[in-house]
C-alpha cells in the first residue's frame, strides 16, 4: 500500500507506552560501579548474554547488587563501556575471514585509545573477556599500526618478541621443569641404543 | 636517544593475537613472519590464500616473485649482484616487497624462496630465464617444494637445462621450449615423465617424430608450432587405438600458419564413424571436420582436424579446441 492511500488514524499519545531505557549497575574488580544502557550491552556478546540469563527487571536493576565483573579493573572497564556507548545500536560485524582484514580507527576510537600501552594490553584483554568484536578489531588494528615502517628487528624489540634461540631455550627449561626425569630418561634411551637393544621397555 | 614503544604481543590471548597480524598489512606480516620461526608460524597459521597458479617465480637475471591475492598482487624481487653477474652468491644484495625493503641477514636464495612459498601455502609457478647459471641452482632448487607449473626457457646453458630437470621437484604441468635442448631434441626421459600436463612450444618450428610422441606419458599433451608427418600420425592413431599412450586424455598439436594435416593420409586404414564438418558449438569453426573413433577397450576420442591444428580428444577431456586455443 502507497503512503498516500494509507488510513489516517487519530492515535491517543498517552496510550503508547513509553519504552523505558534500562540501564545495568556493572562493578569493576575494584569496586567501581558503572551504569550501562541494554542497547550499549548489545556490543558485548558476554555481557548480552549473562543479562538475557539473569532476566533482571528494571527493579531488580536498582535493587539486586551490581553485577561484578571480577577480571578487569576500573580503568579498563571505563574505556570498554565508553566505547560501547559510543557505538550503541551499531551492527556487530561478521568476519569474512580475509587476510589482511581492512580496519579502519574510526575518530572516537583513536582518541580513546591514546592510552599508554599497558591499558591498551589491558583493554584487548578486557574485550576479549566480554568478546566486544568491533573494540577487538581496532584495538589490534593499534597494536599492528605499532609495526608500520619497522624492520623485523625493530618489530622483535616493539614486540618484545624472542630470537629462535631464546624460544628454543625457554623450551627447554620449560621441559626440564615439568618432568626432571625427562632428561635422564632420554639419556638411557640413547645409552641402551648405542649398545644396540632394540626393545627399550 | 628515542625511546621504543613496547608492547607484549605474545601474551596476548592466541584469538587476539592472530587478529593483531591479520589487520597488519601484507608488508607488516611479512617482516613479521621473518623475526623467528615462531612468527613464521604464526603467520603460517592465518592460511592465507592466493588466487589459483598465484605465486609465479621468474628466474632470469633476477629473482622476481609475483604473489596474486584475490584483491591485490605483491611483487617481490631478489636482487643479484649488478656489476659481476658470473659470481655465485648464496644470499641476494637486496629483497624488495613493492619497492619496500625486507630485512633478515642470514636468508640465502633457497631461504627466502622456502619462506615465501611455506607462508603463502602454494605450490608455484616456476619461470626459468636465461641467466639461471648466475644463481647456485643447487641452492635454489633446495628452497623450492611443489611446483605446480613448470616453465623451462632457455638458460643459455644446455648443460644447465638438463641439470634442471634432475635437480628441481617433479611439477604437476611442464612447460617447454624446444630450443632448451641440442638439436631441439626434447630427451625421452623428459617426455616418459606422467606430468598432467605437457605443453611444448617450437621455438623454432619443430619437428617431432612418432617414436617420440610414443614415448609421452602426460594426460594432456599440447604443442604448438610442432610438426608430424601425417604418416606418423595415421600410425600413432593406430597404435592409440590399440592400446598405447593410455594415460593420454588430449593430443592438441597446433600451428600458426594455414599448414592443415591431410586428412586421407592421416585416417587411411582407421575406421572411424560418425564423421561430421562444422559443430553444433557455437564457437566450432566452419573448417573443422570430426570423427569418433573407438580404442580396444571401447573408450571414445573425437578425432577433429581443422585449420592449423588436429585434436584427439577422449571422452575422459572436457577441454574443447576453442579453449585449448584461446590459452
Amino acid at each position: 500500500m502507497s503512503v498516500e492511500n494509507a488510513p489516517v488514524v487519530d492515535v491517543d499519545e498517552a496510550a503508547i507506552p513509553v519504552e523505558k531505557k534500562m540501564y545495568y549497575r556493572f562493578e569493576s574488580n575494584d569496586k567501581k560501579e558503572f551504569r550501562v544502557s541494554e542497547l550499549a550491552i548489545q556490543q558485548s556478546e558476554t555481557l548480552n548474554r549473562l543479562v538475557e540469563a539473569m532476566g533482571y527487571t528494571s527493579e531488580d536493576v536498582e535493587n539486586k547488587p551490581a553485577i561484578a565483573i571480577e577480571n578487569i579493573d576500573g580503568k579498563t572497564l571505563k574505556l570498554v563501556f565508553q566505547w560501547c556507548e559510543h557505538h550503541k545500536g551499531e551492527a556487530i560485524p561478521v568476519d569474512d575471514g580475509s587476510v589482511p582484514k581492512i580496519v579502519e580507527i574510526p575518530e572516537f576510537d583513536a582518541k580513546l585509545m591514546d592510552i599508554d600501552n599497558g591499558l591498551l594490553f589491558k583493554l584487548i584483554w578486557a574485550a576479549d573477556y566480554l568478546n566486544i568484536v568491533q573494540l577487538l578489531n581496532v584495538s589490534c588494528k593499534k597494536v599492528a599500526n605499532m609495526a608500520q615502517g619497522k624492520t623485523p628487528a625493530q618489530l622483535r624489540r616493539v614486540y618484545l618478541l624472542p630470537s629462535d634461540e631464546e624460544d628454543e631455550a625457554a623450551k627447554r627449561a620449560a621441559q626440564e621443569a615439568q618432568d626432571p626425569r625427562a632428561r635422564e630418561v632420554e639419556e638411557e634411551f640413547e645409552e641402551r641404543k648405542r649398545q644396540g637393544g632394540n626393545s627399550f621397555f | 636517544m628515542t625511546t621504543v614503544s613496547k608492547f607484549p604481543l605474545l601474551q596476548l590471548p592466541d584469538e587476539e593475537l592472530l587478529r593483531t597480524i591479520r589487520v597488519m598489512d601484507f608488508y607488516q606480516i611479512m617482516s613479521f613472519s621473518l623475526i623467528s620461526k615462531r612468527c613464521k608460524q604464526l603467520v603460517q597459521s592465518l592460511q592465507i590464500k592466493t588466487k589459483p597458479e598465484g605465486f609465479n617465480v621468474r628466474i632470469d637475471t633476477c629473482i622476481s616473485l609475483d604473489v596474486f591475492f584475490p584483491r591485490r598482487t605483491i611483487k617481490i624481487f631478489l636482487k643479484s649482484c649488478d656489476n659481476n653477474q658470473t659470481k655465485r652468491l648464496k644470499a641476494p644484495l637486496s629483497v624488495k616487497v613493492n619497492g619496500r625493503p625486507l630485512e633478515r641477514i642470514d636468508f640465502t636464495y633457497s631461504d627466502w624462496l622456502e619462506h615465501f612459498q611455506t607462508i603463502f601455502h602454494m605450490s608455484i609457478y616456476l619461470d626459468i630465464h636465461n641467466g639461471l647459471c648466475n644463481y647456485m641452482l643447487d641452492d635454489i632448487a633446495k628452497g623450492i617444494g611443489a611446483i605446480e607449473h613448470l616453465f623451462v626457457r632457455n638458460t643459455g646453458c644446455f648443460a644447465t637445462n638438463l641439470k634442471l630437470f634432475q635437480k628441481l621437484p617433479p611439477a604437476e604441468k611442464l612447460t617447454i621450449y624446444s630450443n632448451t635442448f641440442q638439436d631441439f631434441k626434447i630427451p625421452l626421459n623428459i617426455l616418459i615423465q606422467n606430468y598432467t600436463t605437457l605443453v611444448i612450444l617450437g621455438f623454432p618450428p619443430t619437428k617431432m617424430t612418432l617414436d617420440e610422441l610414443l614415448v609421452v606419458n602426460s594426460k594432456e599433451i599440447k604443442m604448438t608450432q610442432v610438426k608430424f608427418s601425417s604418416q606418423d600420425l595415421n600410425k600413432f592413431i593406430k597404435f592409440w587405438m590399440k592400446g598405447s599412450n593410455p594415460r593420454m586424455e588430449l593430443l592438441l598439436i597446433f600451428t600458426f600458419n594455414d599448414f592443415q594435416y591431410e586428412r586421407t593420409i592421416v585416417m587411411k586404414g582407421i575406421k572411424a564413424s560418425n564423421e561430421r564438418r562444422g559443430g553444433t558449438d557455437p564457437h566450432r569453426r566452419k573448417d573443422l571436420y570430426r570423427m569418433d573413433i573407438y580404442r580396444m577397450d571401447g573408450t571414445r576420442a573425437t578425432i577433429s582436424f581443422y585449420k592449423r591444428g588436429f585434436e584427439i580428444s577422449t571422452e575422459f577431456h572436457h577441454c574443447a579446441i576453442e579453449k585449448c586455443i584461446s590459452h
